[in-house]
């Protein structure tokens, strides 16, 4: 009893001791690593409901007067918000990425916003670059399944590639090339994304009316223009709705 | 200056000069109509002969300092316009166009235009070259490397109408015939930056060839100037760099030289020159007109100095206006006994003005001639103390003073001289005759209501129609010109005392500034507005108290104190309203709901003048308050009582004239604060080179390969034979481009922004400056440690910085150059401003912040990393953009993202390693310099020594800031000459009193004292208010962003020492002026003061 309480003498000593030298540990701890004692960190806005675009040029919004406002992600933003308060758009599109880059580059940054939507579309750069199949679907497979790893409760929707045939850019490939491209590209998008069950945007099947809608291209023969963009986001809305 | 308070100065001379003429032949006329009187009135000049020396003084001063400031400002015009052409040489059209990277064109254009214009009388020469830019030169003998080096190749003989090629040494002409293919003239600038004499081998590289050189010899170095100017040039026959292109009938430049000798002469011809050239020219090509373009640039980028030394011209103008004023008033107020008797023998009150009139004008057409002549010469002292600065970057200055100025200072000394002697008489000669003759103040007589004005009115009218129906020229002449403007003068008085007048002038003025969205109307309406209301309140309280005592409700006496408190309650409420109003920031009022006023800069000097007649306002109308506790103080110290009542008795028994000498007194301190603190804000900012060198001496860059690293650099330098211990630190920085994003942003996406990877003395410090850091850090260099022990932590250059959208930007000045026209850019220049990065959360001036995460990507790093915001960099010079991240964070690969829309419109960002040396003390910057670009020459070591850099490029603003700094000391000197002046005046205009006082019994010491006691009381008060209202205005130009719109980065900063040391002169200029003065008056025997008149 004698020595318990001693122990506990000695262990209530050494707590107090601690408890005095913590602090001063911590800042010297602070001050031999330069880390302040307190420091504020500015934190994102509140937000109910937050949205990731993942993607490259045309997720950015090149090919219209402002991208800042006039790509598709900002449109489908828009539309969000008829129905769902305080949306924020996280639009990470950067112009001439492919899948494997956005991996690097993209992913981390949608991991730290935890989103509540990510939207992709990352294909075509990869199919203009002649990235093979496999290393594509791979890419893919790896960008979603990390996003799903981390955050399970991400609602997640995959475009696929519209059809190039109408595209100016694309003209100069023979036609039934890029057709088989294309599909290709599609029939792994498409199985990729039931692997994952999430959701697919198929912009090749419910973008037709682009062959006789020359003015949703822009200027460039690439890219989609600002009224091409608000077809996009109609389409993902669309999508997005019918499976809620 | 081109305009002042927005009227052209050609328009403002004429009318000026017009008025000057008007006032000139009035007088003349006056004389020779009213000769007896012109002769009374010139009588007093040799009569009293000390007086006549100080008002000949005074007036010289104000002219002089009138003349010496606009001198100043052509100087400042014609330094700007050269600077500006000086750089290009005799060359004033250049025809560019064609095609290809270098913008050829067949050389027949050349040929076809010498033919067809040859005989034209505009155009003095013509020559054609093939220029390359961007090479990068090696020296083998000297070397040394430099970049940036433009060639020409010239066709041989057309340089000669330029001036040709000047040996610096022999001056002798060299011709561009006479090189061989392989050979090039330098001129001094190269040479100089090479190290390179006669004979030297020249490698030269370019990104257009690459993996190819070639190699050049010296064959001589020539005089800047001609068809080049001070940057680094190489020149040679055409067919030199036509082989190295491939092509032997191209060119890409001919050049223009207008008749009038090269400089600025030529410009007024560049139209005429460019219709006449545009219908020879085919259409690939076009003219440029440079020179004019180069003058328009170079005024916008010094457009801030223009607007600065307008402000400090008008406080300047006012300083001498209120001078003259003041002399005037004091005269006429010492006449008033004189006056008096006169008009007791029956002079005429008109008369009695004409003969102030006639003294007055005699003594500024002296004065003023002698003024003009002291002001050129003090503007031409000016240009030859710059000399050194002229010659530190090597810029030829002549003095020239535009004739236009001249007249502008007269005229205006003569106008102000003209209209203060006749308002002051005006003023003297409405006097009682007994209370003037015997020195008392006016009593306060009844005034007549306006009903009774108006039947005065119409009975002078009737009076007059009468004169006139019966030919009575006298009478009529008596009614017409003394009787009907006299009552017509009271009307207007009385519609003003009862504040009707400045009502409705307020109401009219404020109305113009809304309709006009204008500051000054608005704001002097708004004043207005309260000046009358404060009148009106006061008319209807005298008029209740007056109902009051008719009716028997109060009693006189009671109403009379009453009546004085309220009346003095409410018109010093109108002075602080006044006060208050005008020292508020510029765009206060937009927060009330009002439009966004616009203003120049005109609009703080109205500001600080208002301020300054505002307090004085106040400050007079209590001054009976204020002196108590100093009595109270005195009188338990014996013999100071007396000296204290004496010494007060004086400035509170005439008031007006003591407001005026303390508004000159505060209005000479308060001018001379705001100047000292704006050239002490431009001092510190272009006149600083450590502060812009950031503590290194010499950057060096390497162009074929890189140094070793940050730890290796020392041993390299130690292999290469040099002593490491020659420099006290060592920087290394890489720029390159990135992409950014903040997921704290509203609507976060990639942006770019140029980043800085420092390791080094950077790390330590050095070369950087920080003007904002993190919460949680006590100290920059808690900044400095924990970036060198967290390679996430990074900084962010001011510019990256948003104005807080809660607060208004800046003064809305839409006269003014947009800082990217000044050539001060908000953003990376290059950088497409839509795609660049702008930080969130953190704004302009805030000093502490929350850390602030970033995600960072970049052409050089293969993922994105995240980054946390920690402190800020200083850009105020727009040489320090980009985000600074430690070299430890960063990685080397690459991921190459094919993004040209998105990047900077220049590959000068990208990869370019560049080091920073500190020189330790005691050794030659220049010579490491060449020593470091000898020893890794391998590498293509560019070295340039960071003063004479920043010489080059901020000379011109130097040499500026350093003539404002002279128009300060200029106005300082002359504003001190009129404090003494003021001071000597005050006392031997009061010769009789101080007779009086003796002849009561005050000793000589007393007088001596009390009379210093008052002028230091009268300067201790001009002093304080000065230095405090002078910090409030200052401090809202620099509040209102002025100079951020023109993105200076100048800071407010308060230089107490200079401060203080104007304080103390200014007390010593009083206090000297008073001494001689006092002294002499403690001398005078009482009979003879008092008989003296």
């Amino acid at each position: 009893m004698r020595h318990i309480q001693r122990g506990e003498h000695v262990f209530g000593s050494q707590l107090l001791l601690l408890c005095c030298l913590l602090p001063l540990l911590i800042g010297c701890s602070a001050m031999s690593s330069g880390q302040p004692a307190a420091l504020t960190v500015q934190h994102a806005p509140q937000s109910a409901y937050t949205y990731v675009a993942i993607g490259a040029s045309d997720t950015f919004g090149i090919g219209t007067d402002d991208p800042l406002t006039e790509s598709w992600p900002a449109d489908l933003a828009s539309q969000l918000g008829s129905t769902i308060k305080n949306v924020r758009l996280v639009n990470l599109g950067i112009p001439g990425i492919d899948v494997d880059k956005a991996i690097h580059v993209e992913l981390p940054v949608a991991l730290d916003a935890h989103p509540a939507l990510v939207t992709i579309w990352l294909a075509v750069n990869d199919l203009a670059d002649n990235v093979p199949l496999p290393t594509y679907a791979q890419d893919l497979d790896l960008l979603i399944g990390s996003l799903q790893a981390e955050n399970p409760q991400v609602r997640i929707a995959v475009a696929n590639v519209p059809d190039l045939a109408f595209v100016p850019h694309f003209q100069s490939v023979k036609p039934q090339v890029l057709a088989a491209q294309v599909a290709a590209y599609n029939q792994q998008i498409a199985t990729i994304v039931q692997r994952h069950h999430v959701l697919l945007v198929d912009l090749y099947q419910r973008w037709q009316e682009l062959a006789t809608h020359p003015e949703y291209i822009s200027d460039d023969g690439f890219h989609p223009s600002t009224l091409g963009y608000e077809q996009i986001a109609n389409i993902f809305y669309q999508v997005l709705t019918e499976t809620q | 200056m081109t305009q002042l308070f927005g009227i052209p100065i050609n328009l403002l001379t004429t009318i000026l000069l017009a008025i000057t003429g008007g006032i000139m032949a009035l007088v003349l006329v006056l004389a020779i109509c009213n000769r007896v009187f012109f002769k009374i009135g010139v009588r007093n000049i040799p009569r009293r002969r000390m007086q006549m020396v100080l008002i000949v003084f005074a007036l010289m001063l104000s002219t002089t300092l009138l003349s010496a400031v606009l001198a100043t400002g052509d100087v400042l015009t014609t330094t700007v316009q050269s600077v500006a052409v000086y750089n290009l040489g005799n060359v004033d059209e250049l025809i560019e166009g064609g095609h290809g990277p270098i913008g050829s064109y067949p050389d027949g254009v050349y040929y076809r235009l010498t033919r067809l214009v040859q005989r034209d009388p505009n155009i003095a020469a013509i020559a054609a070259a093939l220029r390359e830019q961007d090479l990068l030169v090696a020296d083998e003998n000297s070397r040394q490397v430099r970049s940036q080096v433009t060639a020409l190749g010239i066709i041989p003989g057309s340089e000669q109408g330029f001036g040709g090629m000047i040996d610096p040494t022999t001056k002798r002409h060299l011709a561009i015939k006479s090189l061989q293919p392989n050979e090039v003239y330098l001129n001094q600038t190269l040479a100089q930056l090479l190290n390179a004499h006669t004979g030297d081998t020249l490698f030269l590289y370019s990104k257009r060839w690459p993996g190819k050189q070639y190699v050049l010899h010296v064959a001589g170095v020539v005089i800047n100037g001609g068809l080049v100017g001070d940057s680094p040039f190489m020149l040679s026959q055409i067919q030199t760099f036509q082989a190295i292109e491939g092509n032997d009938d191209i060119i890409s430049q001919v050049f223009i030289s207008n008749r009038g000798g090269g400089g600025i002469s030529g410009l007024d011809l560049s139209n005429r020159v460019t219709q006449t050239l545009n219908r020879f020219i085919p259409g690939d090509v076009h003219v440029i007109q440079v020179k004019q373009n180069g003058v328009q640039a170079s005024q916008l980028a010094q457009d801030i100095f223009g607007r600065v030394f307008a402000l400090f011209a008008l406080f300047a103008l006012a300083i001498g206006l209120l001078l003259i004023f003041l002399i005037f008033v004091l005269l006429a107020a010492e006449r008033r006994a004189e006056m008096g008797m006169a008009r007791a023998i029956g002079v005429q009150r008109s008369q009695l003005v004409l003969m102030f009139l006639f003294e007055g004008v005699v003594y500024d057409l002296a004065a003023s001639f002698v003024g003009l002549l002291s002001g050129v010469a003090l503007g031409a002292l000016l240009v030859n103390l710059l000399g050194p600065i002229l010659a530190r970057f090597n810029f030829p200055l002549k003095l020239s003073f535009q004739p236009r100025s001249l007249v502008i200072a007269y005229c205006l000394g003569v106008i102000f001289t003209f209209c203060s002697v006749a308002l002051a008489s005006w003023l003297v000669s409405r006097m009682t005759v007994v209370e003037a003759m015997r020195d008392l103040p006016e009593q306060e007589k009844p005034s007549l209501t306006l009903g009774e004005l108006g039947v005065s009115l119409l009975a002078g009218l009737r009076t007059t129609a009468a004169a006139l129906l019966h030919r009575k020229w006298r009478a009529a002449r008596h009614t017409l010109f003394a009787l009907l403007p006299d009552t017509l003068l009271n009307i207007v008085r009385s519609l003003t005392l009862l504040g009707f007048l400045p009502l409705l002038a307020g109401y009219w003025l404020m109305q113009n500034g809304i309709q006009n969205t204008q500051i000054i109307p608005f704001s002097l309406g708004l004043s207005l507005i309260a000046i009358g209301a404060g009148l009106l309140l006061q008319a209807t309280l005298r008029a209740v108290y007056n109902l009051a005592i008719r009716r028997g409700v109060a009693h006189e006496r009671i109403h009379r104190t009453l009546s004085n408190g309220t009346q003095r309650v409410i018109l010093t409420c109108v002075g602080l309203a006044l006060l208050a109003y005008w020292a508020l920031p510029f765009d206060t009022l937009a927060y009330f709901g009002l439009p966004r006023f616009q203003g120049g800069i005109e609009v703080f000097f109205v500001a600080g003048l208002m301020m300054v007649l505002g307090c004085v306002w106040a400050l007079t109308l209590n001054a009976s308050q204020l002196i108590r506790p100093l009595l109270a103080v005195c009188a338990r110290l014996p013999g100071m009582f007396t000296l204290a009542r004496l010494a007060s008795a004086y400035p509170l028994h005439r008031r007006f004239r003591t407001a005026m000498s303390v508004i000159m007194f505060s209005l000479v301190v308060f001018a001379m604060t705001v100047m000292a603190i704006i050239t002490n804000a431009m001092q510190n900012n272009y006149v600083s080179i450590s502060e812009q060198t950031g503590g290194y001496d010499i950057q060096a860059t390497a162009y074929f390969k890189s140094l070793p690293d940050q730890n290796a650099i020392r041993a390299s330098l130690a292999q290469h034979g040099i002593n490491p211990n020659v420099f006290s630190a060592i920087g290394e920085r890489e720029s390159s481009v990135v992409l950014v994003t903040q997921l704290s942003a509203d609507a976060p996406r990639w942006s770019i922004y140029p980043v800085q990877i420092m390791s080094g003395g950077f790390l330590q410090g050095y070369g950087l400056h920080l003007v904002g850091r993190a919460q949680g850090f006590n100290s920059d260099s808690a900044v400095w440690q924990a970036l060198q022990t967290h390679p996430n932590y990074a900084l962010i250059d001011s510019s990256a910085l948003p104005y807080n959208p809660n607060t208004l930007s800046s003064v809305y000045d839409p006269s003014s150059p947009s800082a990217s026209a000044a050539g001060e850019p908000a953003t990376p220049p290059n950088f497409p401003p839509p795609y660049t990065y702008s930080v969130s959360g953190i704004y302009q001036g805030d000093t502490t912040f929350p850390a602030t995460p970033i995600w960072v990507t970049g052409i050089n790093t293969r993922q994105a990393n995240k980054y946390t915001i920690i402190g800020i960099v200083d850009n105020s010079d727009s040489a320090h953009f980009g985000l600074y991240v430690p070299q430890s964070a960063y990685s080397a690969s690459s991921i190459d993202l094919n993004i040209p829309d998105f990047l900077p419109t220049t590959d000068a960002y990208f990869s370019q390693q560049t080091y920073y040396f500190k020189v330790a003390p005691g050794q030659d910057a220049h010579a490491l310099a060449l020593a470091l670009g000898s020893a890794y020459l391998d590498n293509g070591l560019e070295t340039t020594v960071l003063v004479d850099a920043i010489w080059q490029v901020r000379g011109p603003r130097i040499l500026l800031s350093d003539v404002l700094l002279g128009v300060v000391a200029m106005t300082l000197l002359l504003g001190v000459a009129a404090l003494a002046i003021t001071g000597t005046r005050a006392v031997i205009e009061r010769r009789q009193q101080i007779g009086m006082l003796r002849a009561l019994g005050c000793s000589r010491r007393l007088i001596q004292g009390a009379f210093l006691l008052e002028s230091f009381l009268i300067g201790a008060a001009g002093s304080i208010l000065g230095i405090v209202l002078g910090l409030i205005l200052a401090r809202n130009v620099f509040a209102a962003n002025f100079f951020e719109q023109f993105n200076t980065g100048l800071t407010f900063s308060v230089p107490w020492n200079q401060l203080g040391l104007i304080v103390l002169v200014a007390l010593a200029a009083s206090f000297l002026g008073a001494i001689l003065p006092a002294w002499q008056a403690g001398k005078i025997a009482p009979a003879e003061a008092l008989r003296y008149a």
